[in-house]
């Protein structure tokens, strides 16, 4: 047994109070996600437990059945497909291998068809006819690959004529596999090391104060200033929450972040903390609320020590969507005494109003800007980042379509830090957005999440492209004058 | 010239059937459309706690709307003949419904040529446009893969009642105002169980498609020129 697993049959966790006392997973028989090409697999064999048989079929019959109690809608999306194909055609995965296990129909009609076998009348009467069946023994394991190739982002329900919602049904099913502890180890692992450490990357403390003391010489070498990057600072006003590769992997995104509030005059009005410092929520790409909600409440506790007056998300698409869309006043955990902003609207608001001003010629290049699904088609962030781009850049071009319409980078749903699907992602997934980029002739992809920014900035080496990837701020951080001046490095590939 | 059809000397089945059976097929269908809305009520609905980004109300209209708006969707800009398609096949389904429920005790008005023509055209061209569809849900490996038995069966059954909705509309046959009918009458019994309820979840759908969306400030669309 590999060393990840025993790490992970240590930390067993509870399901409705229940202890699963079963091993993780095995990593065994290979997975082909590629034609021609075998890759580990994420995860292919059932926990066992130790005391008695576990009842999988019960267990996932039961849990579709649920949704019958549940919200209306979602028990129309169970009863209600049309089969007219548009969703296939919309789907990035599907763009890039149209196979049956791709399509977003056939991947939804996994958990649907069960649903009607047990729980509709027409199922109940008519079986195979109206496409109702019963659960297979062991199909679980194959539904970790559908569940788990789907990037949920979002597209195909918008161009549904019914209004479908696929990745709504792809969360309850990698909720089902969650349950039955099947959730992929490098998913799983990503929750875990979140839940110990406060970020996704486990990075420790020591590292994140060398990455802070870092940027401001950065700054300093820039501007001739010291540009503070102030942490845990109570009593500042905004709290700022970035995910964590905006510190450690594609740090300018923060040093424009500084930038932004030095030249505002809010250069003490704002920290980060030093124990939170990543946005990044997994529990919302397994389906485990219970983990997502305890990533989350940390940052409220924090935010209230603080005393921050304003919540401020970074460059996360997932991030902000759960802090400002689904953390609920009331809901999760009462009134909170500060608002929800990401820096993107914060910034273009600045820019609008004139307050900040830029050197283009800084940023020669031509940019593009790939809308993250989350910023596109759940949070509604689309002009922002392209008021910040048009400002800051000479040469600002149109990936089409964009904005809500946008195609995914392929890495969504938390799929980019699966490298154990790294060929599927690269020569799949991201087929379409390759294409989208390569149409534009940018040299440089600004994507204000770091999801996306890890998948496009491997899409860009896999297929050799020489298009550097980044973020918004980061290109806002090369132009911004301060003081009348923009920053004075050339290089940025140092 | 041909012969016409006498309503008032019809084989006992197809009395029973234009007269009776019919309209307990269209009873037992809103029994089990009514035991289905219901079902579908007292499930909670979905509820957006945090404060709103958009305009609900606008939004909602809008995910209605984009039925008939074939220009606000990329995949309906690009493939515009699939909207008419779509259009006109729907269309023809409400007016074959119609006439199934007029004909029996209006089928002297509907002798006029105009409204016979109208019929026979419509039919036709729904007809074709199931031959269509049948044809690429079967050519087609993505359409093959998700289809059941009852997609199938579905549309090889609504294109052989246009089908005889041509030749029922000039009142002419038995045959056909019984093929006609017969189907018509299957259909209201059938329908609850099989996938051509979707219009029954349809509003609820979009409704929530709607206020889900314009929540979070993404429905409407704005329109971007080239976007």
């Amino acid at each position: 047994m590999s060393e990840r697993n025993v790490r992970a049959e240590e930390t067993v966790p509870e399901h409705d109070g229940e202890k699963a006392a079963q091993a993780r997973p095995g990593d065994t028989t290979p997975r082909k996600m590629v034609p021609g090409k075998e890759e580990t697999p994420v995860v292919v064999d059932l926990p066992k437990t130790e005391r008695e048989p576990r009842d999988v079929a019960g267990e996932v019959v039961g849990a579709i059945g649920a949704i019958k109690d549940g919200p209306r809608v979602l028990k129309t999306y169970m009863e209600t497909c049309v089969k007219c194909g548009t969703c296939a055609t919309q789907c990035p995965v599907y763009f890039g291998d149209p196979s049956k296990k791709y399509n977003p129909a056939a991947r939804s009609d996994l958990i649907r068809s069960i649903y009607k076998k047990h729980n509709t009348r027409s199922g109940k009467l008519l079986g195979g006819l109206v496409g109702a069946r019963d659960y297979e023994d062991r199909e679980v394991e194959e539904w970790v690959e559908h569940f788990y190739s789907c990037t949920g982002c979002r597209r195909c329900a918008t161009f549904c004529p019914m209004g479908i919602d696929n990745s709504v049904i792809t969360r309850k099913g990698r909720a089902i596999l969650d349950k039955l502890g099947l959730t992929p180890d490098t998913m799983k692992r990503v929750v875990e090391i979140s839940l110990e450490t406060g970020n996704t990357d486990g990075a420790t403390l020591e590292a994140f104060k060398a990455a802070i003391e870092f940027l401001e010489e950065e700054m300093r070498d820039e501007h001739g200033i010291d540009i503070k990057i102030p942490v845990d600072v109570e009593g500042a006003e905004y709290f700022y929450v970035p995910p964590s590769g905006d510190v450690l992997v594609n740090p300018e995104a923060t040093t424009g972040i500084a930038k932004v509030f030095y030249v505002l005059g809010l250069q003490d009005k704002w920290t980060m903390s030093s124990r939170l410092f990543d946005g990044a929520n997994y529990g919302l790409f397994t389906g485990d609320d219970k983990s997502m909600k305890a990533d989350n409440e940390p940052y409220i506790k924090e935010a209230k020590r603080l005393g921050a007056k304003v919540l401020f998300m970074g460059e996360c698409g997932h991030a902000y969507r759960i802090m400002k869309m689904m953390m609920e006043p009331g809901k999760w955990w009462g009134d909170l005494p500060f608002e929800i902003v990401n820096c993107m609207e914060f910034t273009a608001e600045k820019i609008l109003t004139g307050e900040l001003q830029f050197d283009k010629s800084k940023n020669p290049q031509p940019v593009t800007y790939h809308d993250p699904c989350n910023f596109g088609r759940s949070c509604n962030i689309v002009e922002e980042p392209r008021i910040i781009m048009e400002a800051s850049c000479q040469d600002f071009r149109e990936m089409y379509p964009n904005r809500g319409d946008n195609w995914c980078c392929g890495g969504g749903g938390g799929l980019s830090a699966m490298d154990d699907i790294y060929e599927f992602r690269m020569t799949i997934t991201g087929k379409k957005k390759m294409e989208q980029i390569r149409d534009t002739d940018a040299k440089y992809v600004a994507a204000a999440c770091s999801n996306c920014k890890r998948q496009l900035t491997q899409l860009m080496e896999y297929h050799k492209e020489d298009v550097a990837v980044g973020g918004v701020h980061d290109m806002l951080s090369r132009s911004i004058l301060i003081n009348g001046k923009a920053a004075e490095r050339v290089n940025y590939d140092d | 010239m041909p012969a016409e059809l006498n309503w008032h000397e019809l084989m006992p089945f197809t009395h029973l059937l234009v007269h009776n059976l019919h309209y307990i097929a269209l009873a037992f269908m809103v029994v089990a459309y009514t035991i289905k809305i219901w079902s579908i009520l007292k499930k909670p609905a979905a509820r957006e706690g945090t404060p709103a980004k958009g305009d609900h109300k606008k939004a909602i209209q809008y995910s209605f709307l984009l039925l008939a708006r074939p220009d606000e969707m990329e995949s309906t800009r690009k493939q515009w003949y699939r909207w008419i398609e779509f259009a006109v096949f729907h269309v023809a389904m409400a007016v074959g419904i119609a006439v199934a429920f007029t004909m029996p005790w209006a089928h002297e008005a509907m002798k006029g040529s105009f409204i016979v023509y109208f019929q026979q055209g419509i039919f036709g061209i729904a007809a074709l446009i199931g031959i269509s569809r049948l044809v690429r849900r079967i050519t087609r490996a993505d359409m093959r893969a998700i289809s059941t038995p009852d997609d199938y069966f579905c549309l090889i059954l609504l294109t052989l009642w246009m089908g005889s909705g041509v030749m029922n509309a000039p009142q002419t046959s038995e045959f056909w105002l019984l093929s006609y009918f017969s189907m018509a009458t299957f259909f209201l019994f059938y329908v609850p169980f099989s996938k051509i309820s979707h219009y029954i979840c349809w509003p609820f759908m979009r409704y929530y498609m709607g206020k889900h969306f314009g929540h979070r400030g993404v429905y409407p669309k704005k329109r971007i020129a080239g976007a």
